[in-house]
């Protein structure tokens, strides 16, 4: 039955979606803040899956506190790379904060690959194996899993953003930052809680993703450069288009995986991205 | 003023005759990684030209690299004779330059960077998956070293040595050296430093900055497929993933290690990251996190690259002499 | 035929006016053409309509007969409109020769090949490009500081060889954006007799200015913008007299105060 297919691969797009949504929020909000974009930040996606991996397997912790540690070590982790790492090349143009990423970025994953080395593990999860069947659609438990808690992980965010001081100070900084210091906001404090937030959120997404696909140094490569295509399709520094953004290109994948071809799959986003590029410079959403 | 250039042309003059002499001194293995090293002095020399000079960083560059290492290959394995195969190289190189610089050169920054890096992993996947072009990933061997040149006397050199082959790519190397500099001393060259100022102004003075940056993306992208084909009929075998991100993030090291606004940085860069790991006999992943660290620090510490901080700092202090 | 007619050009910004209904000309070659209002009054955005950093939403400006409305600013100044900015714009890391000949580069013709052959009319070329560098640079009073860096130059030195790149453009019309600003008045008087000159070279300038000094001795006419429309035309005894005039510059003085 084609309908059935198509919506088997609307439901694989959104589980995808949710988790590009989520590393692409990250990225957009420290991208708003700080005009860098951070390759970076998919080895904090990385990282967190390696976390939980060893929580889970060495200590024999749950999956859910595995995670939640695994979110705060990361936080942790990206507040200390904003200081000594981001801080530094600030004023300097921004070409050099993206080199500055692209140095982190292939530190770290290869630090990982010295640590663990290149194997993939899979990520033991009790929900992998029970699977769900819905209408004639199938889902294993951990991928509706994955949808939920990633949309709860981001209603959460959008709350932080919007109802807390925090969050009101983040978007002033984003919106005008001399302004904002002149008003004296804090903006140091600011990036390290934007480095935290992203970094737990992209932590999570890892961890979430662990038992689904495999975890390695390489995984966080082409998740951030999805990331990328997502914010410069959804506009730099937007949240709603972060997230809308992640859901399209999720959904977009899978049917094209589905129809078109499995083998240029990941090309579909990347061409996606020149084409809309080639229209409107500056993004789908993107002021300038 | 005679005597300080005399000096220049000793010094110069010494060094000429130490790389001439070289090969003859050095092992197979060193003389190999000398080689492989100019190959990425050219890379490196013509990625210097955009990141430097139109001041945006192309992260695509290994894929104009990879074009010219497989057309080379594929134009000699019709027969065509190396010394035709490489210019045509560098051609189809140029000619993709300019369809991937027109829509990428709109956009700026970031988005530069990003549309660059999806047209590079678009290539390296359809060089990865077109298998009746290119193979795919068991990329294709059994290439040709370059056709043997005819001297005088009936005395014939072959390319199929790493000596031979260090003095061809030498040539190509200073070659490049040359019109880089000639083009940055000329009319050209001074769009390019304009356009890179300040754009603004530039344009309100009549200088059209979309066609310069083309113009040196072109260029660029036109020397990397000569250095591709080079390094095809040296090693005699390609496959793909020499010519994927990890390539184009290395050259950028290279040229942001080195200098970007400098001849000499990218080359010193070259060298700086091809030989310093074999000093220390580290496996390539201790190299690889080295590496992210040394980006890192020289961003922070020294933002114009090893030659570039050392230029500066010899410029003011002939600044502060009253040198003109 | 005009060198300049802009005829009922605005400019909007979301719902905002910029500029709006505007139409006046230069008509002559010889002409000093000042365009003063308060601050804010859209005196910058009719600049940048005229040489193409912005395009105009409704209206036509004519160069010389030919529209050039939303045309590029590269084009714009190969056409023959140069124009200065307000904020101090300059090629910071060159020499002042070298912020010269690049600014020459629209009327010089060598591209790729004469830089690799260097054949002998790029040579030659080159070689009157440094001429006309210096010649421009000796009439703007910088002829000594050509081998200098702009950070080591005065604010009105820096100002002046903003206009000597303007110049070396061989421009038919100059566009002037706040020249003075910043210059005490020995050096105001410099550039007053600098612009005399322009016009002495047959170059009609537009010159936007604060300094009611300079603006009063130097032109022909001046045009008054307030809130981006224009509330008086005629010559400087005419313009001081007019009382809509007087209103909007006191006007805001008075608000100010009070």
């Amino acid at each position: 039955m084609e309908s059935s297919i198509f919506f088997q691969q609307v439901i694989n797009g959104l589980v995808i979606g949710s988790i590009y949504a989520m590393v692409a929020l990250g990225l957009t909000l420290i991208f708003g803040i700080l005009h860098i974009g951070n390759f970076a930040h998919g080895q904090l996606y990385m990282l967190g899956a390696f976390a939980t991996y060893w929580l889970v397997t060495l200590w024999g912790w749950n999956i859910w506190s595995s995670m939640l540690v695994a979110m705060g070590s990361m936080a942790l982790l990206g507040i200390v790379l904003e200081r000594v790492v981001f801080r530094p090349v600030y004023s300097a143009p921004h070409i050099n904060g993206l080199i500055v990423a692209l140095g982190l970025f292939i530190a770290l994953e290869n630090i990982a690959l010295i640590l663990w080395g290149g194997e993939e593990r899979t990520l033991p999860s009790p929900y992998a194996t029970k699977v769900i069947t819905l209408l004639s659609i199938s889902l294993t438990l951990q991928r509706l899993l994955v949808f939920i808690i990633s949309i709860l992980l981001i209603f959460l965010l959008y709350l932080f953003i919007q109802r807390t001081k925090m969050g009101k100070a983040i978007r002033a900084v984003a919106q005008d930052p001399e302004v904002s210091r002149l008003m004296g906001i804090p903006i140091h404090r600011i990036s390290a809680t934007v480095f935290a937030v992203s970094s737990a959120l992209a932590a999570a997404a890892g961890a979430l993703v662990g038992p689904i696909f495999c975890v390695f140094p390489a995984m966080g490569v082409t998740p951030i450069l999805k990331a990328f295509v997502v914010i410069v399709l959804g506009g730099m520094g937007s949240i709603p288009g972060a997230i809308f953004g992640g859901f399209i290109l999720g959904i977009a994948e899978s049917l094209g995986a589905g129809y078109l071809s499995s083998e240029y799959k990941d090309a579909f986003a990347f061409a996606a991205l020149i084409l809309v590029l080639m229209v409107k410079p500056s993004g789908l959403f993107g002021k300038e | 003023m005679k005597r300080k250039d005399l000096k220049k042309w000793l010094i110069l003059g010494s060094i000429f005759i130490a790389l001439i002499a070289l090969p003859f001194v050095l092992s197979k293995t060193h003389l190999h990684l000398l080689v492989i090293i100019g190959i990425h002095a050219i890379l490196a020399l013509s990625l210097g030209l955009v990141v430097g000079f139109v001041g945006q960083l192309s992260l695509c560059h290994a894929g104009f690299y990879g074009i010219g290492a497989y057309i080379s290959a594929l134009l000699t394995f019709s027969h065509w004779p190396f010394w035709l195969a490489l210019p045509a190289a560098g051609v189809v190189s140029g000619v993709f330059g300019l369809l991937i610089g027109l829509p990428s050169l709109k956009t700026r920054g970031i988005y530069f960077s990003i549309t660059t890096l999806s047209f590079g992993i678009i290539m390296a996947m359809v060089l990865n998956n077109w298998i009746s072009l290119t193979n795919g990933p068991d990329g294709l061997s059994g290439l040709v070293s370059p056709n043997p040149i005819p001297l005088f006397g009936g005395i014939l050199i072959s390319f199929n040595n790493p000596t031979s082959y260090y003095f061809l790519v030498g040539v190509f190397l200073l070659g490049t050296i040359f019109v880089v500099r000639r083009l940055l001393r000329s009319r050209v060259g001074r769009a390019f430093v304009a356009v890179r100022g300040n754009e603004v102004l530039a344009e309100s003075l009549g200088v059209q900055a979309l066609r310069y940056k083309l113009t040196a993306f072109i260029i660029a992208a036109f020397f990397a497929g000569i250095a591709g084909s080079l390094y095809a009929h040296y090693l005699r075998y390609i496959c793909p993933r020499d010519f994927g991100f990890v390539e184009s993030f290395d050259l950028l090291v290279m040229v942001v290690v080195g200098g970007a606004q400098t001849i000499l940085g990218p080359i010193v860069g070259a060298l700086f990251v091809l030989a310093l790991p074999k000093f220390f006999g580290f496996e390539p992943v201790y190299g690889r996190v080295a590496f992210g660290i040394i980006l890192i620090i020289v961003m922070i510490y020294m933002p114009r690259g090893i030659v570039g901080t050392l230029q500066k700092a010899l410029l003011s202090s002939r600044r502060s002499d009253g040198h003109p | 035929m005009a060198i300049l007619e802009v005829a009922g050009v605005s400019k909007f910004f979301g719902g905002l006016a910029a500029v709006s209904d505007l139409s006046f000309s230069v008509p002559m070659p010889t002409e000093i053409l000042g365009l003063i209002g308060p601050n804010g009054a859209g005196k910058t955005t009719v600049f940048n309509l005229i040489t193409g950093q912005q395009r105009p939403s409704r209206g036509n400006i004519r160069f010389q007969g030919k529209a050039i409305g939303g045309e590029k600013p590269h084009r714009i100044a190969k056409w023959g409109i140069a124009r200065t900015f307000q904020a101090t714009s300059l090629f910071f890391e060159e020499t002042v020769l070298a912020n010269m000949l690049i600014a020459r580069h629209c009327r010089m013709n060598s591209g790729i090949w004469g830089a690799l052959a260097i054949p002998p009319s790029t040579g030659q070329e080159e070689r009157m490009a440094r001429e006309k560098s210096m010649e421009i640079l000796d009439k703007s009073g910088l002829g000594s500081k050509a081998n200098e860096y702009p950070h080591n130059l005065t604010s009105a030195e820096q100002r002046m060889l903003m206009i000597a790149m303007a110049l070396i453009t061989d421009p038919s019309l100059l566009l002037l954006d706040e020249p003075s600003a910043g210059m005490r008045p020995q050096e105001s008087l410099t550039l007053m007799n600098l612009i005399r000159k322009v016009r002495e070279w047959g170059i009609a300038v537009i010159l936007i200015e604060h300094d009611m000094k300079l603006v009063m001795n130097i032109c022909d006419r001046i045009v008054v913008l307030n809130f981006g429309t224009k509330i008086a035309e005629g010559t400087p005894e005419e313009i001081r007299a007019h009382p809509q005039v007087i209103e909007a510059y006191l006007g805001r003085r008075t608000r100010a105060e009070g």
